[in-house]
């Protein structure tokens, strides 16, 4: 299926100073437009507020790339920026939660039964993992997504800001909730 | 199928965001910013005046009523000059470590209060000098004394001073709450 394009009909002239600005947002929206949907879904269940912290993502994205001088890798950037975004999102609404949010330690593995028919059913393992990163404090959310996302433990504590040492306990934690919540193996 | 690649298999319709849309929105976003600036800087700009024009007339007949005049105009400015200094908004570096970036909300919510609660002791005195001074030239410029026009001159200073402390007590404390419900997450 092509890529759903969101766009205006709206033709904007091209700023010779913004060429290369423009050329990375390209660059980005192309390479980054899945691990962004699936980042806004991670952190807002409804469907229209998922699209507009997408395109406010996308937003940051735009702004910040003019600040991007290559201090880091353009992926470690858009993480960052992206991260951010959804992390100022969750604050911003969380008179809307009903739920506490909680943090990794606070999960008692003990209590996380694993379901064997989820790791037959895809649907229903990502429903339980989807639970999971809504039930977190905005860090271990960020933390349980990058690693989802496959990115090594030191590019991770890059992004969040948190040591290295502290990352991988996390990682480790993140590991043992999601083999005991899903029981679908993880080869990180 | 493990966990991660469980969950990047996901979301394959994901909607690609053009160039285009993000531009116009940024530009959209920029002239909201630019208008809602314009509107405060030419709301101050037409009290200012206003209360310019109906004091030159009366420099020459009334001169301390004049004075006290520009004293509240200067006062005027002395609070907003403080008020930026204070409670204007700062924005994160786009680089920021998330751990970085929630740090930072939680400052700026911790200024915004701080800007508010008990901000009468630096609000209140470049005010000052204007109130005493309009009621001296009350007493001295008018004969006879417009006593009446003094005590309810009173009344509105006090009315105001004590309405504008409530609300940004008011204001201090739903900031508070929202620092405390940051500090629940």
């Amino acid at each position: 299926m092509p890529p759903r394009v969101i766009s205006t009909s709206l033709d904007l002239a091209t700023d010779p100073d913004t060429s290369g600005q423009e050329a990375l947002f390209e660059k980005v929206a192309a390479e980054f437009a899945a691990p962004l949907a699936r980042l806004a879904r991670a952190h807002e269940a409804d469907a229209h507020l998922q699209q507009d912290l997408l395109q406010e993502i996308h937003m940051a994205l735009w702004r910040s790339l003019a600040a991007f001088g290559e201090r880091c890798s353009l992926r470690t950037w858009v993480y960052r920026v992206a991260h951010n975004v959804a992390a100022t999102h969750v604050l911003r609404n969380r008179r809307r939660q009903a739920h506490r949010l909680t943090t990794l330690d606070e999960i008692d593995l003990a209590d996380e039964t694993p379901d064997v028919d989820a790791e037959l059913d895809a649907g229903r393992a990502l429903q339980k993992i989807h639970a999971l990163i809504q039930a977190l404090k905005p860090l271990d959310r960020q933390l349980i997504i990058l690693h989802l996302e496959g990115l090594p433990a030191d590019e991770i504590a890059d992004i969040v800001g948190i040591s290295p040492a502290n990352t991988h306990t996390k990682l480790t934690r993140i590991r043992q909730l999601l083999t005991a919540q899903v029981g679908a193996g993880d080869d990180t | 199928m493990n966990t991660q690649q469980l969950w990047q298999a996901q979301a394959l319709d994901a909607p690609r965001i053009s160039l285009t849309f993000v531009r116009q929105q940024s530009d959209a976003l920029r002239r909201r910013t630019q208008m809602r600036n314009a509107f405060e800087y030419i709301g101050g700009a037409a009290a200012i005046t206003f209360v310019v024009l109906n004091s030159v007339p009366l420099i020459g007949e009334r001169p301390l009523f004049s004075l006290a005049m520009a004293l509240w105009v200067a006062g005027g400015l002395v609070v907003l000059f403080l008020w930026h200094k204070r409670a204007a908004s700062q924005k994160p570096p786009a680089e920021f470590g998330v751990l970085d970036a929630l740090t930072f909300h939680r400052r700026q919510l911790e200024r915004q209060r701080d800007a508010r609660r008990g901000n009468w002791r630096w609000w209140m005195p470049p005010y000052l000098p204007g109130v005493v001074m309009l009621f001296v030239a009350l007493f001295v410029d008018f004969t006879p004394v417009p006593w009446k026009a003094m005590i309810l001159m009173a009344v509105w200073v006090v009315f105001g001073f004590s309405m504008t402390i409530l609300m940004y007590e008011r204001s201090a404390r739903r900031i508070q709450k929202e620092i405390d419900a940051l500090d629940s997450l």
